[in-house]
């Protein structure tokens, strides 16, 4: 059970800071 | 009882595997455990000891009447871990392990515990609280998997230690002959008496109180044939799981490392969108 909300609680913080990461920086035009 | 076993077997797990309850209680029956993947050091976790069998049936007492069954269960754990002392258990554990009352198999045995005969329809299902150990402290315990063994029984046994019948097994015959006399004894059980047809001597097979005839007077019987039904409705399994002793270190790292492969990823995909930005500036038509 653990195993399983530690897995999706990675992927879903990793999806944040992807989109956070893409948004922030194609603000301030760095990609 | 498992008093048996302690008293006649220094370890209760045969170098072969098998665990000496079978020895008393003949008859196969299923027993599964339940342990978590993984636990950390010096915590106390449980183990689920399932023996299950219909709560309908009866068996036969010692006193040849009907009864419910008991069940018990040896439990034998890597070297280092132990019952969990009473101070540590937390009161849900408390809940859920009931009034069982665990023993260590002997003094110098603490990581094999038994319990039993305790009732079985309250016990069908046992928690045992155990206590890891913690390789800091204890330089015997290593983070390491381990194997859990488990020996689990519901109903009497067949055989004494001392190698008696009990009265919960099938009786044979000793000779081959016919049955000349069927004799019911005061206190239950039969005296068979059985002429040998080529000499013509007799001799007289005592079943206990509890198992039922199948044969009548005048009946012709082979050697080993049985006289009487077999009353066991009970039966000993064994079963095993493993458990890993897990270092809470090895956990961090692991997430560090899942974390700064994340990072990498998405730090790469970015490189390459500014890169493409690069490419666009530098086009010419």
């Amino acid at each position: 059970m653990l195993t399983i909300i530690s897995y999706f609680l990675f992927l879903i913080g990793a999806l944040t800071l992807a989109l956070v990461l893409f948004i922030g920086l194609n603000k301030i035009q760095l990609i | 009882f498992p008093i048996y076993a302690q008293q006649g077997y220094e370890n209760p797990r045969e170098a072969t595997g098998r665990i000496v309850c079978a020895n008393c209680h003949l008859a196969k029956k299923p027993v599964d455990i339940e342990v978590p993947q993984s636990v950390l050091p010096n915590t106390v976790f449980e183990a689920v000891v399932k023996i299950p069998y219909d709560m309908q049936i009866k068996q036969v007492l010692a006193n040849g009447k009907k009864g419910s069954l008991n069940v018990g269960a040896v439990l034998i754990l890597p070297e280092g871990f132990e019952l969990a002392p009473s101070d540590r258990i937390p009161p849900e554990m408390k809940e859920k392990i009931g009034n069982l009352f665990f023993q260590p198999y002997s003094n110098d045995k603490k990581n094999i515990l038994v319990i039993g005969p305790v009732p079985g329809k309250k016990y069908s299902e046992m928690v045992f609280p155990i206590l890891s150990p913690d390789p800091a402290t204890n330089k015997e315990a290593h983070f390491l998997k381990y194997p859990i063994y488990v020996g689990g029984n519901r109903g009497r046994g067949q055989i004494y230690p001392d190698g008696s019948k009990s009265n919960n097994t099938v009786y044979n015959a000793s000779i081959t002959g016919k049955v000349s006399k069927i004799f019911r004894k005061e206190k239950g059980g039969y005296e068979i008496t059985i002429d040998d047809i080529s000499d013509g001597h007799k001799v007289v097979d005592i079943s206990a109180a509890g198992p039922e005839l199948i044969i009548s007077e005048g009946e012709l019987v082979k050697v080993d044939q049985p006289l009487t039904n077999n009353p066991n409705v009970g039966g000993f399994g064994q079963g095993d799981a493993e458990v890993v002793l897990q270092d809470p270190l090895r956990i961090q790292g692991l997430l560090l490392f899942f974390g700064s492969v994340i990072l990498a990823q998405i730090f790469l995909v970015l490189k390459k969108k500014q890169f493409e930005k690069v490419q666009l500036a530098e086009m010419n038509f």
